[in-house]
């Protein structure tokens, strides 16, 4: 490569001729100047570690291709459906550095993987751009895979039960909130606003990206022009404010006592986060039930009947009582639905408060159909499935 | 027998919580009530686990038939119970047992002297461990009001119960000693020992070698863990020490130091080795103490208290026909077969324990037989437990018919709240009510405007407005509108807060059936000048009011507010509102009340929407205003103590008072905070020149020159020379 010619050249020119990317032989220079992700239990020696997508491999390679072209200064070199691997280039905006980028999508049970490296053509350290940008297009994947009906049962059902109806969305999934609430409002309902305790810094910048990436620019500016967040968050208010301006992102306690009032009308609420990883998901379910919706559309984890070795479909475990045989079967089971869970390599058997805090959202819950649709009736709903995706479920309940 | 709906409400049960004693305690009636047929249900009212979560112990329950209901409440004990209250009213039970221990079943009680709920339901509650009752026995000082409302809330739920059910005799005489009043049902019944044969079938009187010593029990003062100490120390040094100590018992607060920290001290010239086990729960603490002492022997429980009602661990060993040794205090005799008293049981004491102690360790442990066999405790309370299901035929409820209620509003400089106010009258269920509005000599063209158009509207409806033409406050204004009244019901309203339309209906409803003078109830509050929440809150945000407690209520107002239903004859026998221009003359007539011997009844429901102006309430404040509000506050408790004592009552009041002005908190944290050139005043002594230069500095910056030289002058005579006076002297000379 003739450094000159790379520095002068715009886009592919004066750079080598892109070649497909051996990841498996992939070996990564001593110098501070690349960053590579790559999915749990991958044997490269990455420095980030990309999650397991629910798309199916093509759609993530799509949505990766999608997330590229809006990147700035980005220029595909080339690309191999085949292997599902691309490459891009990006140059830096003062200087005209070019960094490569090449990503593989990899095929797993229940979804797909995807390997991302991106390096530096010049110069011994990045400081730490790379590794930036890395994040940055994992960030933009997962928030496109959120906002895209294919891979999300919830907005596809969502886009059914909205229309005429005032939507809550559950902003504790806060990538996930804006895209429903733009889901929502795009199929007709009477308002759709997100909900929850602690706002993202900024939501407003939140909903317009999501508008921009759905397509749904207008909408998005519509909603901000009615009732924009805005950047001032002071202490939450004790009590309703009956001269609150109008927010579509709310920040309120679920079990504040006059929640109802502070909400107003809510005819559907929509919780993308799944109760797995709740301390008590029967608290969130009554919570859900005190917004005062009479609908709830719920995405969580709810497995098979016998996918385990006496996993029934009443079953309600909690992962601080397994022991290590039904752990390790319950390993297995995930593993083959798709969703394999790094904390069962961190605790073979009773998962404790002391190895959960050492995890990324570890899941304390292993339920069947069954014992969810028993959690939904005590907390007042009367729910079904609707959906099932590997592991997970959707429900929509109605008010018992 | 009847088959019949029975609820459980506690804070502590087994799982959840991890051992405590009345828990367990219920744990054993739930299971002889479901084995006999009865559907049983236990209302855990916390959000709090101290083990696995909430989620996973209502499956558990539900494997054995049990209904374990977790309502995830947090928040002060009352407001828990406050939760419990708005669930069980939309049940129906056919009886509710609840403990008196943080008064989970307060407001349980207070429904039905309302006429609120619980009509065909017997409420039953049992008497574990009052509050002020284990402070005074483990060396503790009251430092919160919360803690005088606690044993409140704890009386009340007792005084107000069908049937009162202690596991002593010791308990019920008492809390009579504390000056509780106990309904005319009470009666003694011990707790359920846990599932088994009867003892007696397998009981074996032979001595046992101890080879381990326990002390079981909470480690805290009451269950006497200095006292164990002690005994222990004084066995070491005579020689006689047993092998080896276990304290098994969660860490609990010994003075200022957890029990840890203070074991360190406690244990500090020990030669024998001791250990602590605080992780088990309830079955696994019988398996602990089954199980031989390493080394051979059995494992002696010792109950070393200064004071018990009927612990479930003398209980526990009694039934399992395990050797133990106990103190001969509160209802423990009572648990134990006079027969066997002299085996198991000793003084109180450290003495008496090492005395007690060493005789066991060379002769060997016995047991001993319960008072009352395990199974007649189980034939009395389900006994107990059918009789409830036929109770006394009850009075129907009265026909009240619909007295008239005078709503007395009044108003100043008030426009849209104040019509958001009247629409809330005008919606109002009951059907005999008048409306008198005295308008406090508002001037605004606004206010005056509305005024005018409210004229005819009044007059259709036969109700009463009267216009002020001078500004004279609540009291008068209130006074002014009783005299036009025409009602044997007075009903005061804020004219900025809205009614829910069940209001009129409920207060009077309650008053009738209570045979209240005075009633308050909750409130919904909300922020700012907009329209009143449509949609109910299920409980108040921060302020949840309790009631008629004279002790509580000389602290702080949580009877209720200005909008309170009095009875006409109250309000003239307490002459009315006082007139002087301050704030609380709602919680000083309520105390007046309660002072007077009148029946003031606070209701757990929610009856109106209280308005809240933000800052809008600082424009009249000063300390000397704040000091005037609280000393009218005041009056009624010290009118009601002693010449004598006044002064020591006053200084527990004003000390707490003063406290909370130092620390800028409640009313005082709205006062203006001091401006720069103050704070600079401020901090100089105030007798000394530098002071009255910094003033004449100020003086001269607010452009009042001749004071500014005149304070100089002064500030020199104090402190001749002062720099900075000499200073601005030449420069105000030079200007």
């Amino acid at each position: 490569m003739n450094p000159i010619a790379a520095l002068r050249g715009r886009g592919a020119e004066g750079l080598p001729p892109a070649a497909p990317l051996d990841f498996a032989a992939l070996a990564l220079p001593r110098s501070p100047n690349t960053c590579l992700a790559a999915p749990e239990g991958d044997a490269l020696p990455a420095q980030l570690r990309t999650p397991r997508f629910a798309a199916p491999p093509e759609a993530l390679f799509d949505a990766l291709r999608a997330v590229a072209s809006a990147e700035p200064r980005t220029h595909l070199l080339a690309a191999w459906p085949e292997r599902r691997q691309a490459q891009w280039v990006e140059r830096s905006a003062l200087m005209n550095y070019p960094d490569i980028i090449s990503a593989e999508v990899l095929a797993v049970p229940g979804g797909s993987a995807l390997r991302l490296y991106s390096r530096s053509l010049i110069g011994w350290s990045d400081l730490g751009v790379n590794a930036k940008r890395v994040r940055r297009w994992l960030a933009a994947l997962e928030a496109r895979l959120a906002g895209e009906g294919a891979p999300s049962p919830l907005a596809g059902r969502l886009a059914e039960g909205a229309p005429g109806r005032h939507v809550l969305v559950m902003g504790e999934a806060a990538g996930e909130a804006p895209a429903l609430v733009l889901a929502a409002a795009a199929a007709g309902a009477a308002s759709a606003r997100a909900l929850s305790r602690e706002r993202p810094a900024d939501p407003d910048a939140e909903l317009a990206g999501a508008g921009a990436r759905l397509g749904l620019e207008t909408l998005a500016a519509a909603l901000l022009a009615r009732a924009r967040v805005g950047a001032a968050d002071g202490p939450p208010s004790a009590f309703a404010d009956s001269e609150a301006p109008p927010a579509w992102w709310l920040r309120e306690r679920l079990d504040a006592p006059d929640l109802t009032a502070r909400l107003g009308a809510v005819d559907l609420v929509v919780e993308p986060r799944g109760l797995e990883t709740l301390a008590e998901p029967a608290r969130r379910l009554a919570e859900l039930r005190g917004t005062g919706a009479t609908r709830l559309l719920l995405r969580t984890a709810a497995l098979p009947e016998g996918c385990a070795p006496g996993f029934a479909a009443d079953t309600l475990w909690h992962a601080g009582t397994l022991d290590a045989v039904r752990a390790a079967s319950l390993a297995a089971a995930l593993d083959t639905l798709g969703q394999p869970l790094a904390q069962f390599a961190a605790a073979p058997g009773k998962l404790t408060p002391e190895i959960a805090a050492t995890l990324d959202a570890p899941w304390w819950w292993f339920m069947g159909e069954a014992a969810l649709l028993g959690l939904l009736a005590d907390a007042g709903w009367a729910g079904r499935v609707v959906a099932r995706e590997g592991a997970f479920v959707t429900v929509a309940a109605e008010a018992a | 027998m009847r088959a019949q709906r029975v609820c459980l409400l506690t804070f502590d049960f087994p799982g959840p919580i991890r051992n405590g004693g009345m828990g367990t305690a219920l744990l054993a009636l739930a299971r002889l009530l479901r084995d006999a047929g009865h559907a049983v249900t236990i209302l855990y009212p916390h959000a709090h686990s101290e083990t696995l979560p909430l989620t996973h112990w209502r499956a558990h329950y539900a494997s054995e038939r049990l209904d374990f209901v977790p309502l995830f409440a947090e928040g002060e004990d009352k407001f828990l119970a406050l939760a419990a209250y708005h669930w069980l009213k939309e049940q129906r039970f056919d009886a509710i047992h609840f403990h008196e221990m943080r008064g989970v079943g307060f407001w349980l009680t207070e429904a039905k002297r309302a006429g609120l709920a619980f009509r065909d339901t017997a409420l039953v509650c049992q008497v574990h461990s009052p509050t002020l009752w284990h402070y005074a026995h483990s060396a503790q000082f009251l430092t919160r009001v919360e803690e005088l409302e606690t044993d409140f809330l704890e009386r009340r739920s007792c005084e107000g119960a069908d049937l009162v059910v202690s596991p002593s005799r010791h308990m019920l005489e008492e809390v009579a000693r504390m000056g509780w009043r106990l309904p005319a049902h009470a009666e003694v019944l011990a707790n359920l020992p846990p599932p088994g044969p009867d003892a007696d079938s397998a009981f074996d009187p032979a001595p046992r070698p101890v080879g381990e010593v326990v002390f079981f029990g909470r480690l805290e003062a009451r269950k006497g863990l200095d006292l164990f100490c002690a005994a222990i120390s004084r066995l070491e040094a005579e020689g006689r020490a047993p092998r080896a100590v276990t304290f098994l018992g969660k860490v609990a607060q010994m003075g200022e130091v957890h029990a840890l920290a203070w074991l360190a001290d406690a244990t500090a010239g020990w030669r024998l080795p001791w250990r602590v086990v605080n992780d088990l729960g309830a079955e696994e603490v019988q398996g602990f103490l089954d199980a031989p002492a390493e080394g051979g022997g059995v494992r002696l429980p010792v109950i070393a208290s200064r004071m018990e009602n009927a612990p479930y661990a003398v209980i526990e060993c009694l039934a399992a026909g395990r050797p133990f040794l106990a103190p001969a205090v509160g209802g423990i005799p009572e648990l134990v077969a006079p027969e066997d008293h002299a085996t198991v049981l000793y003084p109180r004491g450290a003495a008496a324990l090492a005395a007690t102690l060493a005789r066991t360790l060379a002769e060997g442990a016995r047991p001993a037989r319960p008072a009352v066999a395990p199974g007649a405790v189980r034939a009395a309370w389900l006994g107990l437990q059918a009789e409830l299901a036929a109770p006394a035929p009850r009075a129907p409820a009265a026909a009240h018919g619909a007295p008239l209620v005078s709503i007395c509003m009044t108003s100043f400089e008030r426009t849209a709240p104040l019509a958001e106010a009247i629409a809330a009258v005008e919606a109002q269920t009951h059907p005999n009510l008048e409306l008198v509005l005295v308008d406090d000599g508002s001037r605004t063209r606004a206010a005056c405007a509305l005024l005018d158009a409210l004229g005819p509207r009044f007059a259709t409806r036969g109700w009463t407005l009267i216009r002020e033409p001078e500004n004279r406050w609540q009291g008068a204004a209130r006074a002014r509108a009783v005299a036009a009244a025409r009602g044997d019901w007075l009903l005061f309203m804020d004219d900025d807060n809205a009614a829910f339309p069940e209001a009129v209906a409920v207060l009077l409803g309650a008053a009738l059936t209570a045979g209240a003078d005075v009633v308050t109830c909750q409130h919904q509050a909300f922020l700012g000048a907009g329209a009143a929440p449509a949609a109910r809150a299920r409980a108040p945000q921060l302020l949840l009011r309790s009631g008629a407690s004279p002790a509580v209520g000389a602290y702080a107002n949580w009877i209720g507010d200005a909008n309170m239903l009095v009875r006409r004859e109250a309000y003239a026998r307490l002459g009315g509102f006082t007139p002087e221009r301050a704030w609380f003359e709602d919680w000083e007539f309520l105390q007046a009340a309660m002072h007077a011997g009148l029946t003031v009844l606070c209701l757990p429901e929610i009856l109106y929407r209280y308005r809240i102006w933000p800052g809008a309430q600082t424009a009249t404040l000063d300390p000397a205003f704040l000091h005037a509000s609280h000393a009218r506050a005041m009056r009624p408790a010290l009118a009601a103590t002693p010449p004598a004592l006044r002064p020591a009552l006053r200084l527990a009041l004003e000390s707490r008072l003063a406290a909370t002005a130092a620390r800028r908190e409640h009313l005082w944290a709205l006062l203006p905070p001091l401006s720069p050139g103050q704070a600079r005043i401020a901090a100089l002594p105030g007798q000394g020149g530098e002071a009255m230069a910094a003033l004449a500095e100020a003086a001269w910056d607010a452009g009042q020159a001749d004071t500014a030289r005149r304070l100089l002058e002064q500030a020199l005579r104090l402190s001749p020379g002062l720099a900075r006076a000499e200073a601005l002297r030449a420069a105000l000379r030079d200007g």
